[in-house]
């Protein structure tokens, strides 16, 4: 119990600590040039495809003893549970800052020019234009990556921190001795803390919602941006290619000569990585498309009550700790019947659902409230069918979400951690667990450079999705 | 159709052309990756391989060679390994289980988890490296030692260690790299290594105090080492290797110990045939030298290979005592539990007693 307090108390702080920097450096890049926006946005995406412990051990390697720690007075800064909590909390600050960015992209800029006309300045502006919408997603924020950190058990690791972590602790219950008895109630016990989570926060909402009335919470949220007139766009995204293409240069050399022995590796990790990842999005696309007629089904009966507790429920996923949830698909493997199939990439994409689910609901129902639904009436009145109507009246903003969604999903399934490392094999051809390897052993070049490489193929077929689908709907609307 | 507009409505063919193509590339790549990790293939023996992976992959392809049989080999930890077996008993998921030490192959045979085999090259083998109830065969042997980074050592002006007590010393805080005794077997054979040198429950409490980071794995200290994070790594001798950097094997005055590598057939397995020859093939001069031809020493324990583990000993003027497989398996339980808790509270953790082998039951070295 001791063990899961402190960690408990270092992933509270240090997602808090995330949060608070994320939702800073989101309400900043509203302020400054649009092109640092551009670029924390590109180098947080990149982050976003990292998995958590590569940017710990990335962490460990700047100002630990074979860098910058080297010349610093204390070299065991680190291993303390001040520098894990700092580590942990720089880890999650890309995610942290990338949400925030969303949801505040959406707000309508016109609002600071008003709000600064009627005479508000400084922190009473900033809190009357980012309050609102802060107090919408930080909670949900912090709850989801308090329930990760929970549940990493590689990050502290192999950031060489000395006390005892929870999930650790768990993770080699469940496989280093494995049989141990103590494996299954140690994980069971981390959904305590979790689920505590639950509670407070739909009370938290609930409050939220009762105070905001719907339509205002709908009238921030506008899907449409304004472009502004008069730039030359062609010359300003010339100016951010030029910017970025020296670094990525560098990278790509660097990464070459880093990679080293690592290379044939990549013909393994890189195929079973993207097919684990491609078999979730397919998975959960299909389960998220039930829930949503579930959903549905709920609001028909019950109203706005029935059709919140399914996203309730859907959404709560996401405070499901991946350890517990891991361990319990482990049991499960372990004592199917004999003669049923043991696909372990299909089993670890099964694993990796769970989380993936709600991010595709999520897509799915914001996809679809893009859609006009006068227009759709008017198309399904004019002949066509709902598939066919829907391609029709689907707004390009709309395209662009499930698109956005079906990425964050099949990047976060070929990073994710728990449940991931409790149902795969030490040397299984997938990034995370051939990355853990390789750190395990100190080796940070190749490390970095694999998960650099992996990270640039999903960036890269993402916008290629994005190239495509952009390129249909201009043409249709041409 | 005016010139101008054949050529204005080429770009914009092209451009469609692009976007489907990028479509479909995505769809295609999509689709090839779905049905990769589904695709059946060929195996006549699974097999857990509880060693380094380059001599797991060595053994998969030497095997193929000779044999023409398909083997799969998992490299996975050794403490892993036997948990998986356990946990799959009845229903195993492999059918050959070889790397790590003979307390482990101990344990798995007194809970009823290997099945006898009788391979004829087993004939090669002294009667302390196999089974009497012909459950588990030792394939190899490794010496635990030092492994130093003497340019690391000399950055840190840190004298080089020559016995486990030198470890103790506060100078090497931090810059020591061992694998975690909740994990590795290997870390097992260290705390036992030292106990049996003489190093009491404190001084093992200082030495864990020095080390960085507990790796999982055995043989991963081997990397921290090299990479400069560290300057002295505890692991067996023949991972003490890197491309680039210099490193020195070392072997405590005080006295170490050395692992025998087993090899055993898992009970309920569906492929016995393939295990079997598997596990001959092991046994067989081509499979003991295999490690060492993939650039891993590990030391051949037939008698009938050259340098086998009694001729390098002899060689080496080693001082080693070894561990009785039976006394190790009972103690491991304990240590891991020690461990634990020392993680939790240095102050409190509570080592077990020793219950040291019987030396009869053990080769001199």
């Amino acid at each position: 119990m001791i063990t899961l307090g402190l960690s408990w108390g270092i992933a509270a702080l240090a997602s808090a600590l995330a949060v608070a920097g994320g939702v800073a450096a989101g309400i900043a890049t509203q302020h400054l040039p649009r092109w640092v926006l551009v670029a924390a946005a590109v180098v947080s995406g990149v982050l976003l495809a990292l998995p958590k412990f590569i940017i710990m051990a990335g962490l460990r390697v700047l100002v630990g003893r074979i860098g910058l720690g080297a010349h610093l007075a204390d070299p065991d800064l680190l291993t303390g549970t001040a520098g894990l909590t700092v580590g942990m909390a720089v880890a999650y600050l890309p995610l942290s800052f990338v949400v925030s960015a969303i949801f505040y992209s959406v707000l309508n800029p016109a609002l600071g020019d008003v709000a600064l006309l009627a005479g508000w300045k400084g922190l009473g502006r900033l809190r009357l234009l980012y309050g609102h919408i802060t107090a919408l997603f930080s909670p949900s924020l912090w709850a989801v990556m308090c329930t990760q950190m929970l549940s990493d058990p590689l990050s502290p690791q192999v950031f060489s921190h000395h006390a005892e972590w929870f999930a650790t602790r768990v993770w080699w219950e469940s496989t280093a001795t494995t049989g141990s008895p103590a494996a299954t109630p140690l994980a069971a016990l981390l959904l305590l803390p979790c689920l505590a989570f639950a509670v407070p926060l739909g009370l938290y909402y609930h409050r939220y919602f009762h105070r905001t009335p719907v339509h205002l919470v709908r009238k921030s949220w506008s899907a449409a941006r304004t472009r502004p007139v008069g730039i030359p766009l062609g010359a300003y995204y010339t100016t951010i290619a030029v910017s970025f293409a020296l670094p990525v240069a560098v990278l790509v050399v660097l990464v070459q000569r880093a990679l080293g022995a690592a290379r044939p590796m990549l013909t393994h990790v890189l195929p079973t990585t993207l097919g684990v990842g491609v078999l979730t999005l397919a998975i959960s696309l299909l389960a998220a498309t039930v829930l949503v007629v579930v959903r549905r089904f709920a609001a028909q009966r019950g109203g706005l009550r029935g059709r919140r507790v399914v996203d309730s429920i859907v959404l709560g996923c996401l405070l499901l700790p991946g350890a517990t949830f891991g361990r319990a698909w482990q049991l499960l493997v372990e004592h199917l019947p004999e003669g049923f199939p043991q696909w372990e990439n299909v089993s670890v994409a099964l694993a990796v659902t769970p989380q993936a689910v709600p991010f595709m609901y999520a897509t799915l129902l914001l996809s679809g409230s893009l859609v006009s639904e006068a227009e759709y009436r008017t198309a399904r009145f004019l002949g066509l069918g709902r598939m066919q109507a829907l391609r029709t009246v689907g707004s390009r903003k709309a395209t662009q979400y499930v698109i956005a969604g079906f990425i964050v999903v099949l990047s976060s399934s070929t990073i994710s951690v728990a449940p991931l490392m409790w149902v795969t094999y030490p040397e299984s051809q997938l990034l995370v667990t051939q990355l853990y390897r390789l750190l395990d052993a100190a080796n940070y070049p190749q490390a970095f450079a694999l998960s650099l490489v992996l990270a640039a193929v999903v960036i890269f077929f993402s916008l290629l999705a994005l190239l495509g689908v952009r390129g249909q709907t201009h043409r249709k609307r041409g | 159709m005016s010139p101008s507009i054949h050529a204005a409505s080429r770009p914009n063919r092209l451009l469609g052309t692009l976007r489907v193509g990028s479509l479909g590339l995505v769809v295609l790549v999509g689709l090839a990756a779905l049905i990769y990790p589904v695709l059946p293939h060929r195996i006549d023996v699974k097999v857990a391989c509880a060693t380094d992976a380059r001599i797991c992959r060595a053994w998969e392809q030497r095997f193929f060679h000779d044999t023409s049989l398909v083997a799969e080999f998992t490299a996975l930890p050794t403490r892993e390994a036997l948990g998986r077996i356990r946990d799959t008993q009845g229903h195993p998921e492999f059918d050959l289980w070889v790397g790590g030490d003979a307390e482990n192959y101990y344990s798995a045979a007194h809970e009823g988890l290997l099945q006898p085999a009788y391979p004829a090259n087993a004939a090669q083998l002294d009667p302390h490296f196999k089974d009497p109830a012909h459950q588990w065969f030792g394939v190899y042997a490794s010496v635990l030692g030092l492994c130093i980074n003497p340019t690391v050592l000399h950055q840190q002006g840190l004298a080089t260690p020559r016995a486990w007590t030198d470890l103790q010393d506060p100078s090497y805080r931090g810059w020591i790299s061992a694998p975690s005794p909740l994990s590795s077997a290997t870390a097992h054979a260290m705390l036992l290594a030292q106990r049996t040198a003489g190093v009491d429950e404190p001084g093992l409490k200082r030495f864990i105090a020095n080390v960085d980071r507990f790796t999982r794995s055995g043989n991963a200290p081997a990397g921290v080492v090299a990479s400069g994070e560290a300057a002295v790594a505890v692991l067996f001798h023949p991972y003490c290797s890197a491309a680039d950097t210099p490193l020195t094997m070392l072997y405590p005055t005080d006295g170490t110990t050395y692992e025998v590598g087993s090899a055993a057939v898992i009970r309920g397995t569906t492929r016995p045939d393939g295990a079997e020859l598997a596990l001959n093939w092991l046994l067989s001069p081509r499979g003991q030298t295999a490690a060492r031809d993939a650039g891993v020493p590990h030391v051949p324990v037939a008698r009938d290979v050259p340098d086998n583990l009694q001729e390098t000993l002899a060689k080496q003027h080693i001082r080693v005592t070894p561990t009785d497989p039976a006394a190790a398996a009972q103690e491991h339980e304990a240590w891991q539990a020690w461990f634990a808790n020392y993680l939790r509270d240095p102050q409190e953790a509570q080592a077990p007693q020793a219950t040291q082998a019987t030396p009869a039951e053990v080769p001199e070295p």
